[in-house]
């Protein structure tokens, strides 16, 4: 695994380059367009990043020449503009994801991983949480060794709940996710499967709060 | 309303000054002419009945055997006759010695020429009187008879006074009118300057400034040059505010990338196990003002966003409620990690209203914000959308507000000074402010009725 820094603030590029190496990723760093487009050419890169404020050219630029060259390595572009055109333009100009200064380092990391993880291919379908772990390839769920028994709906909810795990999902993603067009929906039928799997869910560190008029969250303790 | 009321002086009290004060002059002057004119010619008709009744007596003066004849016809004394009834005396003397008619009149008779008829003013027994005097001279008499008729000057006098009041009152009624015409005249003149006046006035009362010419096309002549000098003076005070603007959007996004650095490092530095405790203690502190400094930049670049009307998307309807629960769910987590309840009750289930989704989310964002960062532990936020009048509401039974400082708090900057060991930028309610200008929603800030926490409503523009 080989990441490009392309980044004209030593400082920040010294940062940087500590946290990758941190992580155990093999990590390069130019600090213009023109060398960041002579060694794409040489070197296969896992992902890069991309500043868009450089001295010899603009950051879209070399975005788009990059991608004129098809490498198609993942880009994530950094910046310290917000406009929202900005971030429209650059994920126009085939930018995988976008993030603006300053950031907090963990999540950087954090989508870096999440975009060499997207271009090897499949994620990962086991999913740990608290004491909770959930297959998502054969819908088997332990909680520690224990096995869970969950019925296929209240496995649904819980998927739609890990997936989102700390933010509110609204009732009507829910219930669309766990109910067919023609189940016939009673208005409480959703709050009945939040009920098991609270009761299931006990004593895993993990529990599901209702936010009134919001939806559910699912919460480690 | 500006400058009424200003104790400059007035165009429309100048023109009416130098245009009625001639005026007056020349109507004065015509009525002394006038009065004049009046009494001459009432005396000149006068004396003129006064001196065919004279030559009427005169005519029938003859010697006779010695004597001297008088036949003192009726119509002579007749024709003095009139509506106000003047008493007419008359007298002959010869030598000094009264011949026939009233002694007192001879008392005046000084020496006479024998040229025509002399006019004089007299007094009868107090009475004044007007006096015609004649010489006659009549064959074989070697001196001259003298005849006068007299007549009190009632009619005269009424005649000339008729004449009078009928002058100035034609006086003060063309007066009357030339005024208001004048004065007509004046503020149909000026209306152009009026007109200006509210263009200007109504560009105040907008919540957008404008800094618009003002249109050229109507402003008559003699202010087009002061109305253009005026568009000058608007253009550059819109330069100095987009450059104000300009450079605290720019100075904050140059800020951003020494504080990524920054950030960077410290956080890199928070992960290294070898720390010491006091090394960990500062890196802790400074992190946490690195995270005041970034909310800070964000803050102002919103702001400066907010109050530039090229930012953002245009006007356009969007449902509330979705809105809302959209806004609400991003921060219902941060306030269920500090042990607050939350809550979202729409009345409807759909309400479409009039702005810019974009803005309304930010706004609540905004909100909820302060409510989450200045609730106690363990309190609650209630967010309401009650009916469909547009209205939201956002509660909280935080330390509230004192009613006092229920406005204050939209400035800039401001924060209660209880509140300041939160961390925060005062920033928060000035953004709301000015996004709900851009899209014609109102905020403020109440008590709610159990006097505990603040409730905010915002007002959005229903469709």
């Amino acid at each position: 695994m080989r990441l490009l820094i392309v980044e004209d603030d030593a400082a920040l590029a010294r940062g940087l380059l500590k946290a990758f190496r941190g992580d155990g990723l093999a990590a390069d760093h130019v600090s213009n367009g023109q060398e960041a487009l002579d060694i794409v050419r040489m070197e296969p890169y896992s992902a890069i990043i991309l500043d868009l404020g450089l001295p010899d050219m603009d950051g879209l630029t070399v975005l788009k020449r990059m991608r004129s060259m098809h490498v198609t390595t993942p880009i994530l572009i950094l910046t310290a503009r917000d406009a929202t055109s900005d971030r429209v333009n650059g994920l126009d100009h085939g930018a995988d994801d976008y993030l603006s200064k300053p950031f907090a380092v963990e999540e950087l990391e954090a989508r870096v991983r999440a975009l060499i993880r997207r271009a090897n291919g499949t994620p990962d379908p086991v999913v740990t949480l608290g004491l909770l772990t959930l297959d998502r390839a054969s819908g088997a769920a332990y909680l520690g060794d224990q096995m869970l028994e969950l019925t296929r709906r209240e496995r649904s909810v819980l998927e739609t709940l890990i997936a989102r795990v700390g933010t509110v999902v609204p009732k009507a993603r829910l219930t669309a996710d766990v109910f067919d067009y023609d189940d016939a929906v009673s208005p409480n039928a959703l709050e009945v499967y939040i009920g098991r799997l609270r009761r299931k869910l006990e004593g895993s560190g993990l529990e599901i709060l209702t936010v009134r008029g919001l939806g559910y969250v699912l919460r480690q303790t | 309303m500006m400058g009424r009321g200003a104790n400059g002086p007035s165009i429309k009290r100048r023109l009416l000054w130098t245009l009625l004060m001639p005026l007056c002059v020349i109507l004065m002057a015509l009525g002394l002419s006038g009065a004049w004119l009046i009494d001459r010619t009432v005396e000149n008709s006068s004396d003129r009945v006064l001196s065919g009744s004279l030559q009427a007596i005169g005519e029938t003066l003859a010697m006779q055997e010695g004597y001297i004849t008088l036949d003192l016809p009726p119509s002579a004394l007749g024709m003095l006759e009139n509506v106000d009834r003047d008493n007419v005396y008359y007298s002959v003397v010869y030598r000094g010695k009264v011949i026939t008619g009233y002694p007192e009149l001879t008392a005046e008779h000084a020496t006479l020429s024998l040229a025509g008829i002399r006019f004089r003013d007299g007094l009868f027994h107090g009475v004044p009187i007007r006096i015609a005097t004649e010489a006659k001279l009549i064959p074989q008499l070697d001196a001259p008879i003298i005849v006068q008729v007299a007549e009190t000057k009632k009619n005269r006098t009424a005649l000339a006074h008729h004449m009078l009041v009928s002058l100035v009152a034609g006086e003060l009624f063309l007066l009357l009118v030339i005024a208001s015409l004048i004065i007509s005249a004046v503020d149909w003149g000026l209306k152009p300057l009026s007109t200006l006046r509210r263009a200007i006035e109504a560009r105040i009362a907008q919540p957008e400034l404008d800094f618009a010419p003002l249109p050229l096309k109507e402003v008559p002549q003699e202010i087009s040059s002061f109305v253009s000098a005026f568009n000058t003076l608007l253009k550059h005070v819109e330069d100095a505010f987009q450059t104000l603007r300009r450079f605290t959007s720019d100075a904050s996004h140059q800020l951003r990338a020494p504080l990524a650095v920054v950030r960077t490092h410290v956080e890199l530095l928070a992960r290294r196990s070898e720390a010491s405790q006091e090394v960990r203690g500062a890196l802790s502190d400074i992190s946490q003002a690195v995270n005041a400094l970034q909310r800070l930049i964000v803050q102002l670049i919103s702001l400066a966003k907010a109050e530039r009307p090229s930012e953002g998307g245009p006007t356009e309807a969007f449902d509330l409620v979705e809105c809302t629960a959209a806004a609400s769910r991003a921060y219902a987590t941060r306030a269920l990690d500090k042990g607050m309840e939350i809550s979202f009750e729409p009345d409807p289930e759909h309400l479409v209203v009039n702005g810019n989704a974009m803005f309304a989310g930010e706004m609540i964002a905004n909100l909820l914000d302060n409510s989450v960062r200045y609730g106690l532990k363990g309190g609650r936020i209630a967010i309401r959308i009650p009916g469909i009048e547009g209205r939201l509401e956002i509660e909280d039974d935080g330390p509230g507000i004192p009613s006092d400082q229920l406005e204050r708090v939209f400035e800039r900057f401001y924060r209660l000074p209880q509140a300041t060991e939160v961390e925060g930028s005062g920033l928060g309610l000035s953004i709301v402010q000015a996004l709900g200008r851009r899209i014609g929603a109102t905020v403020r800030l109440e008590i709610p009725a159990s006097g505990r926490g603040v409730r905010a409503v915002i007002q959005f523009q229903c469709v």
